[in-house]
């Protein structure tokens, strides 16, 4: 059986059919999970205790979607006694005693959490592409709107950015995850209070009817052709099948990559400023006084690129830049929102490829699958995953 | 030569509320280290803060309380710096756009013995989060943290530089603090730390129209220090100026033993915070309705009580400012009356004996024997003439010593007149036929023997008659006689 290849629906028919138990399922994904290099922490014996309760559960009949299905989190995601790293040296001891609010939803709907998989340090691009290795094994990105998934306990990198997604097969299950997931939560006051919607709710439709905008700007100015052509073909595709495709111009949109790169470095300097040695995390051997235990501290526990960050930021926020640097590319991203609202007063999505940066800046929802992303408005994920899931059926015939 | 000083305040307060400023460890005073700490307060990777609502609103109560206005759309900003006390190496405050703006305060201080009066202009109020505190422990060379205040919120209370003595200084901040105290938002024990100041000092020649150079002098803890620093530094960048030197800008710490500021760190190169707006907390945002409601929570401010007290109540000006000079006192004087309403000879126990034996240490008011419905019964006895006005004072003294009920104590020591006029009549009658010689005396005239008959009547009368009551019986029945 290729493990790899079971969607999230069949892996529940499975499981209910009684075809395989979740033990068993849970024992060939840690198999898988080892094998593949991408885990930074397998957790064999949490996970084994984890399908055992879950099976107990199917044989009473009250399954609920995620039941005995193994999952994994990035390790920028809190789970308490577990440890989590961040992919930093920093944190390479740290175990916190408190679980993120993601992993609390999992395990109360009793999804078995197989391991942590790695990231960059702090996820760094996690904001733009959740990871190369998951476009290389053809995995499906879901990136909801900014807001609608609690960030306690995801360790900060880019706190107006941050924000946990799903990665699966396809974009049908990417929406039955996100189900799992999503809501408000007390203890992150920037999570949306409004009910949450089954996001797979149009999942099966086509795209007939469905007004969607490409925008003259990535088509004018992307370097890679390569993407370009596949975007245009899907247009054309998105078209045929009784879409209407439009360009579109969003001005703006060119100062977004920018924009994203000094608010989210001056956020992640002040967030990464915590790790200072004292109370927590790694703490330099090097003897001294306190600006020199946390100058030791900080220059051994970063990677190069993070230490960059975490330069551009302080200088984006100091004195004599702050209103050049910060506090313009917070203007471009407040118009930048004003142009997307507008544009969705026409559109229902944005057909897009590469990556997201713009509608990431915006706090849009993006789904990416098959070499092509598709933006919608903000809380309305269920438009991109009927569009995405649409498109993925295309292809397979 | 004469120098202006030209000092401004900054007034750290800690609020009153329950909880922290970001999650829901207490906000108490001390407890053993690092017990009032969940991992938000340790800044762990991931927490996030939750905005403690009341503290808003006590800020707010604060604005009203100091005449402020309050911006209805307020922004929490990260104040960026290292320090071990600062787990999250930001401290969460406000810079561009805090919850208060424009108050004022009217003073009044005695200067070579003339009482004058000013108003000193507040810039600005915003709510903070407090730091922790580190414990340095020389012996074994080490500094050890401790994150129980850390995130207790506080307010800072910055003043415009309308502040122009060391007297108007004090006067200043002994007015903060009894406004705070009547709001009910911060309990402003400075020996404790929960109310600080800091103070901003420059000097300049009468002519001059440009300021000097102003030095900080750091975390004043009583009100004495106060003055005593602005004194010296008003002599020490004097001195510098004569001899034709120059103020450095810097940061100074007040010796209390000395009575000196010494210079902490040089602000040549200002620090650089790199504030910017906190994108894990929400922008406050408040209706007029809002408003309104916190407004309509603010106590009786002292301004209030003291008008109440001299045109209803009909207290001279000393003795209402004695009481509401003193939150608790008056607190104290508002609970006696509400047992017995009778302001005036209320407020005489405790102007007098009351404040006489806490003057000299004998009582404390933050913890008195008895209550304030205790001392209110002993007063409606003595106006009610069940004891004389001599034995109040004995019974209060008993009261003070030991505690315990008035009319136990008065009953237990026979203190009580019991106005049995039978008992009355029949004793002048015994000392009158007793004393025949000394009755003739005074029906001739000799009125001195009055004293020695009034005298002996007393002292069979003791506990059941007043000496009033005793002298008219007893003149009463000579006249007769």
């Amino acid at each position: 059986m290729d493990i790899g290849k079971l969607t999230l629906r069949a892996m529940r028919g499975m499981l209910d059919r009684k075809e395989i138990s979740a033990p068993e399922l849970t024992s060939e994904y840690i198999k898988e999970a080892k094998a593949s290099g991408h885990f930074v922490t397998v957790c064999a014996d949490e996970a084994k205790a984890a399908a055992d309760r879950a099976q107990k559960i199917i044989n009473a009949g009250r399954a609920t979607p995620l039941c005995g299905i193994p999952v994994a989190l990035t390790d920028n995601i809190c789970t308490e006694g577990i440890r989590t790293a961040c992919g930093s040296k920093t944190l390479e001891n740290f175990t916190p005693p408190y679980s993120a609010h993601v992993a609390d939803r999992l395990n109360s709907e009793n999804a078995v959490i197989t391991g942590k998989t790695a990231i960059e340090e702090f996820g760094m691009h996690g904001s733009a592409h959740v990871s190369v290795f998951t476009a290389d094994c053809g995995a499906v990105t879901l990136r909801p709107t900014y807001g609608r998934v609690s960030r306690f306990g995801l360790a900060a990198f880019a706190s107006s950015f941050d924000q946990i997604g799903t990665v699966a097969g396809n974009a049908h299950d990417c929406g039955l995850l996100l189900n799992s997931i999503a809501g408000f939560d007390p203890q992150d006051v920037t999570t949306n209070k409004k009910s949450t919607p089954d996001f797979t709710a149009k999942a099966g439709q086509t795209a007939k009817g469905l007004k969607i905008a490409l925008p003259k700007e990535f088509l004018e100015d992307c370097p890679d052709k390569g993407l370009i052509n596949a975007v245009k073909e899907a247009a054309e595709w998105f078209t045929a099948q009784g879409a209407e495709v439009e360009e579109y111009s969003l001005p703006t949109v060119k100062y977004a990559y920018a924009a994203h790169r000094i608010i989210s470095s001056a956020e992640a300097s002040s967030n990464m400023a915590r790790y200072d040695g004292i109370k927590f995390g790694h703490r330099s051997k090097e003897d001294g006084s306190f600006a020199e235990l946390v100058r030791a501290s900080r220059a051994e526990g970063f990677g190069f690129e993070l230490k960059k960050r975490i330069l551009l930021g302080n200088f984006a926020l100091s004195n004599n830049n702050i209103q050049d640097y910060f506090f313009k590319a917070m203007a471009v991203r407040q118009k930048l929102r004003e142009e997307y609202t507008a544009l969705f007063e026409r559109f229902n999505l944005i057909l897009c490829g590469g990556c997201n940066i713009p509608s990431i800046l915006a706090g849009l929802p993006v789904i990416s699958t098959s070499g092509i992303s598709v933006t919608g408005n903000y809380w309305d994920e269920e438009t991109i995953i009927q569009a995405a899931d649409f498109f993925e059926r295309g292809q397979e015939s | 030569m004469n120098y202006v000083p030209v000092i401004g305040l900054e007034i750290h307060a800690e609020l009153l509320t329950k909880s922290k400023l970001f999650c829901s460890c207490a906000a108490e005073f001390g407890g053993e280290r690092n017990s009032r700490c969940c991992p938000g307060c340790a800044a762990m990777p991931g927490t996030l803060p939750v905005m403690n609502r009341a503290a808003v609103e006590y800020a707010v109560l604060a604005g009203f309380a100091l005449d402020c206005s309050i911006n209805k759309f307020s922004v929490f900003d990260r104040k960026n710096y290292f320090y071990p006390d600062l787990p999250k190496a930001y401290q969460n405050s406000q810079l561009a756009l805090p919850l208060c703006i424009n108050g004022l305060v009217a003073i009044e201080y005695e200067s070579d013995g003339v009482k004058k009066s000013k108003d000193i202009r507040i810039n600005r109020i915003h709510l903070e989060e407090d730091a922790g505190k580190l414990i340095h422990d020389d012996l074994n060379g080490v500094s050890l943290a401790d994150y129980n205040r850390g995130a207790i919120p506080l307010i800072e209370i910055v003043t415009e530089p309308d502040i122009g003595s060391a007297e108007e200084a004090k006067a200043f901040v002994e007015k903060i603090i009894l406004t705070l105290q009547y709001a009910g938002v911060c309990d402003c024990k400075m020996e404790q730390g929960s109310l600080r100041c800091d103070v901003n000092i420059s000097i300049m020649k009468p002519t001059d129209t440009k300021l000097g150079t102003r030095a900080e002098i750091k975390n004043l803890n009583s009100i004495k220090s106060i003055g005593r620093a602005i004194e010296h530094e008003i002599y020490r960048q004097s001195k510098l100026l004569d001899a034709g030197k120059r103020v450095v800008q810097e940061t100074r710490r007040f010796d209390d033993n000395k009575g000196e500021t010494k210079s902490m760190r040089s602000k040549e190169n200002l620090d650089d915070y790199r504030y910017f707006p906190d994108p894990d907390i929400l922008q406050v945002n408040f209706t007029d309705e809002d408003l309104a409601e916190i407004k309509s929570r603010l106590p009786e401010m002292p301004y209030a009580r003291l008008d109440r007290y001299i045109n209803k109540f009909g207290l001279s000006e000393v003795e209402a400012k004695i009481i509401v000079n003193q939150k608790r006192l008056s607190d104290f004087y508002e609970d006696a009356l509400r047992a017995y309403h009778n302001p005036k000879s209320v407020c005489n126990f405790i102007t007098g004996e009351l404040m006489r034996r806490i003057n000299l240490g004998e009582i404390n008011l933050e913890k008195l024997p008895f209550t304030a419905s205790a001392l209110a019964k002993l007063a409606e006895m003595a106006d009610n003439e069940a004891v004389s006005k001599n034995d109040a004072k004995a019974i209060f003294r008993i009261m003070s010593d030991e505690g315990g009920a008035p009319e136990e104590i008065a009953k237990a020591k026979g203190l009580l007149i019991t106005n049995d006029t039978g008992k009355v009549a029949e004793v002048i009658e015994r000392v009158i036929a007793d004393n025949e010689k000394a009755v003739l005396q005074y029906q001739g005239g000799d009125m001195k023997v009055f004293g020695f008959l009034m005298g002996q009547c007393s002292k069979e009368l003791k506990g059941v008659c007043t000496p009033k009551v005793i002298k008219e019986e007893l003149e009463k029945k000579l006249k007769g006689a």
